[in-house]
């Protein structure tokens, strides 16, 4: 009853009334199959109240707004309803359902107690130490399935807090030593006759010859490691690759490989990638930078699929007078290596200024004149950094308790405020994200824009606007989302972001049939992530419309990329790594058409129509499909391509209940069915006379017919305002960490206005949905 | 930019993780604190792994169930031939690479050669992960020769073996001195007063935040108050004083690997009987056998014999040594009457070490409480999944699991 009142009192609407006004139209079009009797799809409206101020009730009536706005509902074969009439009912019921959503928003929030990621926590430790340990592994794994921001897919338990306490404490150590002990200094040269000189031992490394050193290529693993670069520590470093050229590079005057790191032998085999690598006849200098472990050496070599293969005997390589490069072997071939240790995060003198402020570094082991007074001064500034916002005394004082208490029992100073630092790192206070509900004040925008994207704590400048109150200015708000994503920094959202809203970091679930896909080696497979990062950073960075996302007149292509999607005309020039393009018609183009969505959209031996199609629809066309019914087996695919798996679909298009969810589904998956499991083109299922032809023909859901990819796309980029809206959303569902709601749709609607009135521009969508009420609502 | 996630943390911190961490007492006022009942009498599982193999055709019966007639290896088993089982023709599906499958013996994981190559969980981390807390030490990693091992936690990262036995001695049975005891208390004082702290922060929040936030608030209070319980329980076991065993075994000859394995194996069975840990895994790997009598040439090049009937020789009576080590630790524990209550498993990732064959391993599962004395024979051309031993073992210690790895269900005519 309070409920009700109140849902009054707030919105001005009677329910009671709003359901008198609903009836002739659901009598008319809805109770044949929505009453009491025939319940279908057990939804009975005759009976049902209209009570929005209860959530359920609330939600099944917003279920019907969709439904009927959609046109899914009455279905095809009822009469429809008049244009008019069917407005009315919609206009009836949607302002008090948003009123009602909006009501309970304001009260309760949507986002509860959202939890850093492990990106988040990492970076924002990162922050505050001044370090650069990888820590995020350590942690517990965010949500593998829909956005790890997203509150209601975290969960907390003791193993959680464990792993809290127990990371926090190896990167004080880390900060700590570094402070008061110093860095590690390491920078090493490595000759070509260190490196090609084999003492003793399984020989698997590269060849001194002829005063420089070769690595060449063998299919034998391990080969390729290079001993004597083996490092004390773990760390990161910045590897140089002197004068790298090729020996005998392909037809096309490159050559591809790779360099890792690892033990190197087979008692530890994992390899790790720190880059892939491509040389030219002509020699060239290059850097690249990763952590190693302590005792990993650096594995280097061409890696190419198509190469001829060195032989070793008995798992070992004796180099003898023999010149292989005039037996047609590939190998890269360099003077010398440079191993330098590197901190990349921040110098010592940082770390210090970090841990200390403007303490002496004399007075670090005791806390200088007043101990005390610097400890309690030292904590407040830290917790105000690490909370975000300014702490009160009552906040602050366990910290300060505990720090001087450590201080009075005799511990040093720097261990007792490490103690109140360890504390700090571990409080609800920095690991959540607290926010009141309603509009978020200015500390919490901070946050929420620095968390998206920089995936950190906010720095001095976010700070300064929200402690003066300026953030609600909309100038000031669109000039700092405008700073943020300028910097380099953002490439971490634009990381985290893809790798979730296009299932980027699924791209190795699968491996490829190594048989049928041979070339799918490690120099291409890597290529492809970077690509699509590449381009969707320049189309939001050149505030490209959304409909580039689809069809686009550039692209980023390395020369592996380009002979994999057989773009023999482009120009890339070998040795220049990823370059960016002017694609011509007929080229390829736009997010489906990369091999990486290719791929991760297959299971590396079939394509599968639904995965694709329900990718693309809940990805780019912003339309949610619901699992499938529980009885229904699974596709056994048929890769000797007899059968086609249109042919195995089609039961989708011929039962009713089926065709609801397929339509949707069915088409773009249809269209896609032109690409292979790793993205290549293709008009057939097989390399045979008798395999099925590719048919990606098909009817989108409003009734319009394509014969293929092209075709189907062309749809689509007319219809510009719904890949708006749909991108919009991915953005606020994964800045805000939830989703999106009944009453959020005014506010979408004018997203998409404001988009539209600017070409659509990606980045203008972004300016519009992080200035939004959405955005800056609890 | 390339950040691998393995093993960032110093040295002493991963030990922490290793086997070597500290776990929780087996104390009856936790038992509700914890909920799951504790079996009475709690089962383990120690997994030996060879780097070389078995030499199946010396190993293998040549005929199968439960009147098998021994094998050249298993004749000297016969006196507790109802304690074990030898299993042919399983192996690990999808699990290739000669010597690199080493990484997956407990995993079973066919790690690819693609670029985000990535281990799973071992048995012996995951039995550890959810029974490891009733005992002081969660579990042990170990190895005959060097710091590698095929136990991996559960973020994929190794956990390094202690491979030095007098080490593992003192660990397990010489108390720490009191200046280390008081480390580790503070250590443990440290995360309580920390978690102190945490709590009432919550609780502050609770009042502060809306109503939706609550509930999730009260879930951090209640893992707050679950992990201050475990610190508590952590620092018990600092003052416990460590089981008294007697004198340690004596120490071994490095230049026999099997004895190496016996010194080992002796301290395992101590650990077992003071109940100092239940899931254990051994890593034989030293390459040393000069000092057995006969043996003139190195482990790894008679195990890649090429057929040579002079190194199958050699190789025979270095793998005879071997499993009958293993069986000694069957012995000790029957007598022990600990037997039924330990699974022990002897195998190898290579089931051909001479033509580097992941199939066909060569498996002995011993204890634990099945009927043994059998042959279990699978298709030696279609290999049968030897994951489905693993998920077997894991019912048998209690737990709910439905799978492991690649299993297609436990293991077929295991009782």
């Amino acid at each position: 009853m309070r409920a009700l009142l109140l849902f009054i009192t707030l919105t001005g609407f009677l329910p009671a009334e709003v359901r008198k006004d609903l009836e002739t139209f659901l009598e008319q079009h809805c109770y044949d199959c929505h009453d009491d009797l025939d319940n279908e799809g057990d939804l009975n409206l005759l009976d049902l109240k209209f009570l929005p101020e209860e959530k359920a009730n609330r939600e099944l009536w917003e279920h019907v707004f969709e439904r009927a706005e959609s046109g899914e509902m009455p279905p095809k074969k009822k009469k429809r309803p008049a244009a008019e009439d069917l407005a009315t009912f919609l206009k009836t019921l949607k302002s008090p359902l948003i009123a009602a959503d909006r009501a309970e928003l304001m009260e309760v929030g949507r986002v509860h107690s959202r939890r850093l990621t492990a990106q988040e926590y990492q970076n924002s430790v990162h922050d505050l130490l001044g370090i650069d340990v990888p820590l995020a592994h350590e942690l517990t794994a965010d949500a593998e399935e829909g956005f790890a921001t997203n509150a209601d897919n975290q969960q907390i338990s003791h193993f959680h807090l464990n792993n809290y306490l127990r990371v926090a404490d190896v990167a004080l150590e880390e900060s700590f030593t570094r402070a008061l002990e110093g860095d590690k200094v390491f920078k090493k040269n490595y000759s070509a006759k260190e490196i090609g000189n084999h003492k003793r031992g399984n020989n698997r490394g590269p060849q001194f010859w002829k005063g420089k050193v070769i690595s060449w290529f063998s299919r034998l693993q391990f080969t390729g490691r290079i001993v004597a670069t083996s490092v004390p520590a773990s760390g990161w470093y910045r590897i140089t690759i002197h004068n790298l050229d090729a020996v005998n590079p392909g037809p096309d005057g490159y050559l591809w490989g790779t360099l890792q790191t690892g033990s190197g032998y087979s008692n530890e085999p994992l390899l790790y990638n720190m880059g892939i690598v491509e040389a030219t006849a002509k020699p060239s200098t290059q850097t690249f930078e990763g952590w190693m472990q302590a005792d990993h050496m650096l594995v280097f070599k061409p890696n190419e699929a198509n190469l001829k293969s060195l032989i070793g005997r008995g798992g070992s390589f004796t180099f003898g007078k023999e010149d292989l490069e005039e037996t047609g072997h590939a190998g890269f071939r360099f003077e010398k290596i440079t191993v330098e240790r590197i901190y990349p995060n921040a110098d010592r003198a940082l770390v210090r200024a970090l841990l200390f402020k403007g303490l002496n570094p004399k007075d670090y082991q005791t806390g200088g004149p007043k101990p005390r007074a610097t400890t309690v001064g030292l904590i407040r500034r830290f917790a105000s950094r690490a909370f975000r916002r300014p702490v009160t005394p009552t906040q602050l004082a366990p910290y300060q308790e505990l720090a001087v208490a450590q201080l009075e029992s005799g511990k040093t100073f720097p261990q007792s405020l490490r103690a109140a630092y360890h504390a700090i790192l571990c409080s609800p206070h920095f690991l959540t994200f607290v926010e009141k509900p309603g509009p978020l004040d200015d500390h919490a925008i901070a946050a929420r824009l620095s968390f998206l994207l920089w995936k950190t704590l906010p720095d001095w400048q976010l700070r300064k606007l929200a402690y003066d109150g300026q953030l609600r200015d909309p100038k000031i708000l669109h000039h700092q989302i405008a700073r943020l994503l300028g910097h380099p920094k953002s490439q971490r959202f634009i990381a985290a972001f893809t790798d979730q809203w296009l299932d980027l970091r699924n791209l190795d679930a699968t491996q490829p049939d190594p048989r049928r896909f041979k070339q799918f080696d490690l120099p291409l497979s890597l290529s492809l992530k970077k690509e699509t990062q590449t381009f969707v950073t320049a189309l939001i960075a050149d505030n490209r419309p959304v409909t580039q996302l689809l069809k686009s007149d550039i692209g980023f292509l390395n020369t592996r990329l380009r002979d994999h999607y057989k773009l023999k005309d482009l120009k890339i020039t070998p040795g220049g790594g990823f370059q960016k393009v002017a694609l011509q018609p007929g080229h390829r183009s736009g997010l489906l058409t990369q091999a990486s969505i290719l791929k991760i959209t297959a299971d590396g031996s079939v394509t599968s129509p639904i995965l694709r199609g329900v990718w693309v629809n809940e990805r780019i066309l912003g339309r949610h499909i619901p699992p499938p019914p529980e009885n229904i087996p699974a596709i056994e695919p048929d890769i000797r391509g007899a059968v086609s798996i249109r042919d195995q679909l089609a039961k989708h298009t011929n039962s009713t209940s089926c065709a609801s969810c397929h339509d949707k589904i069915d088409p773009s998956g249809f269209a896609l069915e032109s690409f292979d499991p790793i993205g290549q083109f293709r008009t057939a299922y097989g390399t045979k006379k008798s395999s099925a032809k590719v048919d990606p023909s098909g009817i989108t859901p409003d009734g319009k017919t394509f014969k293929g990819f092209s075709g189907w796309r062309q749809i689509y980029l007319d219809k510009p305002d719904v890949l708006a809206r749909a991108f919009a959303i991915q953005v606020l569902s994964y800045g805000i960490g939830s989703e999106m709601r009944f009453s959020d749709r005014p506010h979408l609607e004018r997203i998409v206005a404001q988009a539209s009135q600017k070409g659509h521009g990606l980045g203008t969508i972004i300016h519009s949905a992080l200035t939004s009420e959405i955005f800056l609502t609890k | 930019m390339h950040i691998s996630t393995r093993k960032a943390l110093p040295r002493r911190t991963v030990l922490k993780q290793a086997g070597i961490a500290l776990g929780l007492p087996f104390l009856d006022a936790m038992m509700p604190a914890f909920g799951a009942s504790t079996p009475v009498r709690p089962k383990r599982f120690v997994g030996m792994s060879l780097t070389l193999g078995l030499h199946n055709p010396y190993l293998v019966p040549k005929d199968k169930g439960t009147s098998y007639t021994p094998s050249p290896y298993l004749k000297s088993l016969q006196d507790i031939r109802e304690a074990f089982t030898v299993i042919s023709g399983t192996s690990h599906p999808g699990v290739k690479g000669g010597h690199t499958a080493e990484a997956s013996i407990f995993s079973a994981c066919p790690m690819g050669r693609g670029s985000n190559s990535s281990n799973t969980i071992s048995l012996d981390q995951y039995m550890a992960k959810h029974l490891g807390d009733q005992t002081r030490f969660p579990s042990l990693v170990l190895n005959t020769n060097s710091e590698r091992s095929p136990s991996y936690s559960e973020s994929g990262a190794m956990i390094p073996a202690v491979s030095d036995p007098r080490k593992l001695f003192a660990t397990l049975f010489i108390d720490d001195t009191p200046a280390a005891k008081k480390r580790q208390a503070e250590i443990a004082r440290g995360g309580k007063s920390i978690m102190d702290i945490v709590s009432s922060e919550t609780k502050a929040l609770e009042r502060q935040v809306g109503p939706g936030d609550r509930e999730k608030l009260d879930e951090w209070f209640t893992s707050v108050r679950d992990l201050e319980l475990r610190l508590e329980a952590n620092e018990a076991w600092i003052n416990k004083p460590k089981p008294k065993v007697g004198k340690a075994p004596s120490a071994p000859d490095k230049n026999n690997a099997p004895d190496i394995n016996r010194a080992f194996l002796d301290t395992i069975f101590l650990a077992l009987q003071t109940d100092s840990t239940r899931f254990i895994t051994l890593h034989g790997s030293s390459n040393n056998v000069r000092a057995l009598e006969g043996v003139d040439e190195s482990y790894h090049s008679l195990s890649h014999h090429g057929q040579s009937g002079d190194k199958l020789e050699q190789l025979a009576i270095v793998e005879q040594a071997t499993i009958d080590g293993w069986a000694d630790l069957l012995r000790k524990l029957k007598g022990a009457d600990l037997l039924d209550d330990t699974m022990s498993v002897l195998t190898s990732n290579l089931g051909n070490a001479s033509s580097h064959d992941n199939r066909n391993m060569p498996v002995l599962f011993g204890g634990g409480g099945f009927k043994h004395g059998r042959h279990l024979a699978f298709d030696t051309t279609d290999n049968y999944p030897l994951p489905n031993l693993y998920l077997s073992a894991l019912q048998n210690l209690g737990m709910e699991a439905a799978n492991f790895a690649t299993s297609t269900g436990t293991m077929d005519g295991l009782v």
